[in-house]
């Protein structure tokens, strides 16, 4: 037997080909529980050429909480697609099979908070590529706009579905694979309700695709942390060419509703609650990109609006069959 | 030229960089020849990774001047604010560029 790492919250250890990770408990969603998961891949790639099985025991099972038990299924899929299984106690197996449905998109229709606060359980989502990407966004969209107060519905759900949709085609169009996973859940906190969305993928991640750019660019290294500075600021893109709007319009908006969000890529972790920004560099790399962020519904203190901005030249309007020159916009 | 956005994309959804990408290759094997028309007829839904391509990378790959030689028609105002959203940012980029 050998033993990786112990601390308060784990003992990590291989014993007889096998990866066993002890998690105290899981019983509230937060920073240890993202940097659980992330270790537990660490120390997988690190000695993978002497594990067979991968098993995780809860000790205090009685109680996982529902996102929790999310990212556990996430992470029993990204061993499955190294051909991996992962072993748990038939206990924590089944609290977690009743937190957790893996869904199907065709099944993802309007919410029915009242419905979604009673259940003991959220949807799991797979993903692939644009498959029903413009649904699951609307239906979010809907459920943001008629659980708060709006100005200008029509404005606000053509940003609301510009940013949402922004954070998805992100894990498609940068993580450059087609495989993502979503899900959602409403939160009672501080007497208030939340809907939280988390869109995760396995794919390249942030830190590597600024940290490319710029060795391409002969700007010499980046650290971990400041690949995420750079990515949230609008303009950025590592792409040739335009773009990087995405981060920078998510960010405003969280920020704008006072909403929380978390983005977790390599050994870079972005946190914005309470107004406050915080990056920190973590101590094993998450093998893709996180984002979580949640948006307060039945905010009554305030009322969505859209300003328009830079738009300076009033009125531009496009009739059905009316050309308007790319100049002029 | 009339370019059909919607055959670029499904569903009426124009939200991958890929599908814009190929649609700003469209535009280039014309550009020289003749005025282009984007056509967002049935285009219900369009973010920024699918205009990068075909806006911002437009100009500038081909400098300020192509915007005189690229026409929209049937995009609504959404559609339109993000047109102007990637323009004016890339014109910023533009100038950043040639100020280097």
């Amino acid at each position: 037997m050998t033993i990786l790492e112990l601390t308060d919250m784990k003992i990590v250890k291989i014993e007889n080909n096998e990866l066993i990770i002890s998690i105290q408990s899981l019983h509230e969603f937060n920073l240890d529980v993202l940097l659980i998961i992330t270790s537990i891949i660490y120390f997988y790639e690190e000695n993978k050429k002497s594990i067979a099985n991968v098993k995780i025991e809860i000790i205090n099972n009685k109680s996982i909480d529902k996102i929790s038990s999310a990212y556990i299924k996430i992470l029993e899929y990204y061993f499955e697609s190294k051909g991996i299984k992962i072993l748990m106690r038939l206990d924590s197996l089944e609290t977690i099979k009743s937190n957790v449905s893996l869904s199907s998109t065709q099944e993802f229709k309007n919410i029915n908070i009242e419905n979604e606060i009673k259940r003991d359980s959220l949807n799991l989502y797979k993903l692939e590529g644009n498959e029903r990407f413009t649904e699951v966004v609307s239906v979010l969209v809907s459920l943001v706009l008629e659980k708060n107060l709006v100005r200008d519905d029509s404005k606000v759900q053509e940003f609301l579905s510009t940013t949402i949709g922004e954070v998805f085609a992100n894990a498609i169009n940068h993580s450059k694979q087609e495989t993502y996973y979503f899900f959602y859940d409403i939160l009672y906190q501080d007497a208030n309700f939340y809907l939280d969305i988390n869109v995760i993928d396995f794919g390249t991640t942030l830190c590597q695709n600024v940290k490319e750019f710029y060795k391409k660019k002969g700007l010499g290294k980046i650290s971990s942390t400041d690949t995420i500075k750079w990515a949230i600021q609008s303009g950025n893109t590592t792409r040739n060419g335009s773009g990087g709007y995405g981060l920078a319009m998510l960010i405003d908006y969280i920020k704008t509703v006072n909403g929380t969000l978390i983005i977790l890529s390599d050994d870079a972790y972005y946190s914005l609650y309470d107004q406050e920004m915080e990056i920190i560099k973590t101590r094993h790399n998450f093998p893709g990109t996180v984002v979580k962020f949640a948006i307060k519904l039945f905010d009554l203190d305030n009322i969505l609006t859209f300003k328009e901005g830079r738009v300076s030249k009033q009125g531009i309007k496009s009739k059905s069959n009316e050309k308007i020159n790319l100049d002029d916009i | 030229m009339d370019i059909l956005v919607k055959n670029y994309i499904s569903d009426g959804a124009a939200v991958s960089y890929d599908d814009g990408y190929k649609c700003y290759q469209d535009i280039l094997k014309y550009l020289d020849k003749e005025e282009i028309i984007l056509d967002f007829k049935d285009v219900n839904y369009v973010i920024t990774a699918f205009l990068n391509p075909i806006i911002g990378d437009l100009i500038i790959n081909q400098g300020k001047d192509v915007m005189k030689k690229i026409g929209i028609r049937n995009a609504d105002n959404s559609v339109l604010s993000k047109i102007k959203l990637v323009k004016d940012g890339t014109l910023v980029k533009v100038e950043d560029l040639e100020g280097e």
